[in-house]
């Protein structure tokens, strides 16, 4: 009987799923749209909760018609019970959530950025670079970008899927990498000699690494291979000794004194493993630096500021070493600074847009199809010596 | 005592929190929405869902879709009352029977949302909730505010008076000649 029941119930609920008035439609609203709504509601303030008294009241919120499906005019929700004890969130935090949405990129879109970049080394001297990048945020999150360096001169790169490319437009090539580039992030490192610095109240830290392959990465072994030597505050060097703090390899622009595009910084131990460091912000890239800025450096509001002609809002995280600008109407990213105790560097991003996944959206993520007529070479040799000629930094 | 950054970190986490409760939820919620809001209100019932749940943040559940398409059916409700119209879906379902000159599939298919239409608005929410949403009997419990055993007991009657519908409007199987399915098999 209870198979006649089942039986009988399972085709009367495909007799229904037979009427679904959307079965085999697509929802119109496009991801852009959902993504407008988003931002609009985390522009909401929320009301502080408390386990105070309740009471009833009722929000008319205007969420701004954003374009096409997500245009949404006035809502009016009535008799919402929430818990209010008054307090709103400050605006400083209206503008952090903005911003964090206009810096994410949602999956299935193209981050195309192109920036500028300086880093004041603290000597006197600084250098300056440009990169224009297209980001995926697929399964592959396959990547292009082409650097053009201080001395004008460009070079151009990918990442497709775990290998790497490099372009050499004097022979019209594209180079392949034929191994994985998973191991090209040297990770933290335990392993150092320290000692007596130059000058008064600093230490030099010696540290061991040895390249792998070739344009492959690092692994840090102690004791033979390549000599990197770093200079620290002795403070640093106290906490260095005591695993209060520790070496990691973190992103910096490529230049004599960084190894395929890392350099060496002491980073609170248990910062490195749970949380990122604000005071010493040489995370990953850019992208991550805004992310982990907003997120979890006590970002604020400072005030409004003019960057190269753009009306901005001036955020800047807890301890003062991290300033972000953002444009007042699009929250998009207009200029990063980071201070550190070695200079600093100021990322000033002239385009930062999200482009639809589209065919011809994926082929800017491609070298192969930007330059069609180019010759794939996948020999490893071959890879390696255009690398070396085309980033002779690093 | 918490200070500021302290407020200002368990703002950007709630931020961080809806932000993944939007993205999972969102395509269901409006689904939803366009099966029973008037025209094109939809979007609005959408946006003022998770307006609801940005705004209390620290109630919404883990099992978060059906709070979510609660807060749905609640304002489609204020929707309606306001406007003094019947739903959507009963009067979509309502003409779907009225079609001219449709083929048998069509007539069929008509029969069958016309029976719909015509059930309570309880019992075809328990049905659709299954059939459309795709919830398990316990979430759909949780929408309408209904006990896990309510609601089955719910769900049982609504089937049956839906039988009952297609039954008068001979549609009472989709498949009369299959045995198993119109007869009883002794125990």
């Amino acid at each position: 009987m209870t198979t006649t029941r089942r039986t009988r119930d399972a085709d009367l609920m495909e007799l229904v799923r037979g009427v679904d008035p959307l079965e085999g439609d697509v929802h119109p609203a496009t991801d852009a749209a959902a993504e407008a709504l988003l931002r609009e509601i985390l522009a909401v303030p929320r009301p502080e909760h408390s386990p105070g008294t309740r009471r009833s009241r009722t929000v008319a919120v205007r969420l701004a018609a954003v374009g096409g499906a997500a245009a949404v005019s006035l809502v009016a929700i009535t008799a919402i019970t929430g818990e209010d004890r008054g307090g709103v969130v400050p605006a400083s935090a209206a503008v952090v959530r903005h911003a964090l949405a206009a810096a994410a990129q949602p999956p299935g879109t193209i981050l195309h950025v192109d920036m500028r970049g300086t880093q004041n080394n603290g000597d006197g001297t600084s250098i300056t670079w440009r990169d224009e990048s297209w980001q995926g945020s697929g399964a592959a999150d396959d990547r292009r970008q082409v650097e053009t360096n201080p001395d004008g001169t460009t070079a151009e790169s990918a990442n497709v899927g775990d290998t790497e490319q490099v372009y050499d437009p004097a022979t019209n090539t594209i180079y392949a990498s034929t191994t994985t580039a998973n191991s090209a992030k040297p990770e933290a490192q335990r392993n150092y000699r320290i000692s007596p610095g130059p000058t008064a109240n600093t230490y030099v830290v010696r540290l061991m690494v040895f390249r792998v392959a070739p344009g492959h990465g690092y692994r840090i072994v102690p004791g033979r291979g390549q000599k990197y030597r770093l200079v620290v505050t002795a403070s640093q060097a106290k906490a260095l000794k005591d695993r209060s703090a520790m070496i990691k390899w973190v992103r910096a622009p490529r230049s004599a004194a960084t190894l395929n595009g890392y350099r060496p910084a002491v980073v609170p131990a248990r910062a490195a493993a749970a949380s990122p460091d604000c005071s010493d912000f040489g995370s990953q890239d850019y992208g991550d630096q805004i992310l982990t800025m907003l997120r979890s450096c006590g970002a604020h509001l400072v005030g409004n500021a003019t960057i190269a002609g753009r009306d901005t809002l001036e955020l800047r995280s807890q301890d003062g070493h991290i300033t972000y600008y953002v444009d007042t109407s699009s929250y998009a990213p207009v200029q990063l600074d980071t201070t550190g105790t070695d200079g600093g560097t100021s990322l000033r991003f002239t385009k930062y847009e999200l482009l639809p996944g589209s065919d011809a959206n994926e082929a800017l993520l491609s070298l192969t199809a930007q330059h069609p007529s180019a010759t794939v070479d996948r020999n490893q040799a071959d890879y390696v010596a255009a690398e070396k000629r085309l980033f002779p930094n690093g | 005592m918490a200070g500021p950054a302290d407020a200002h970190d368990r703002d950007v986490r709630a931020a961080e929190r809806f932000e993944e409760l939007f993205r999972r939820h969102h395509r269901a919620v409006a689904a939803y929405a366009r099966r029973r809001a008037q025209g094109d209100t939809s979007d609005d019932v959408v946006a003022s869902t998770f307006l609801v749940a940005w705004r209390r943040l620290g109630e919404v559940p883990a099992d978060s879709l059906p709070w979510l398409l609660a807060v749905a059916r609640n304002v489609i409700a204020t929707q309606q009352r306001g406007s003094r119209r019947r739903g959507a879906l009963r009067q979509r379902l309502e003409r779907a029977d009225g079609s001219a000159s449709p083929s048998a599939a069509e007539e069929s298919a008509g029969r069958v949302a016309a029976a719909l239409g015509r059930l309570p608005e309880t019992d075809r929410e328990a049905i659709t909730l299954i059939a459309w949403e795709g919830l398990r009997p316990g979430e759909a419990a949780t929408v309408l505010g209904q006990s896990p055993a309510a609601f089955r007991v719910r769900l049982h009657r609504a089937k049956r008076r839906l039988r009952r519908e297609l039954d008068r409007a001979g549609q009472a199987d989709p498949h009369p000649q299959h045995p198993s399915v119109v007869k009883e098999i002794a125990p």
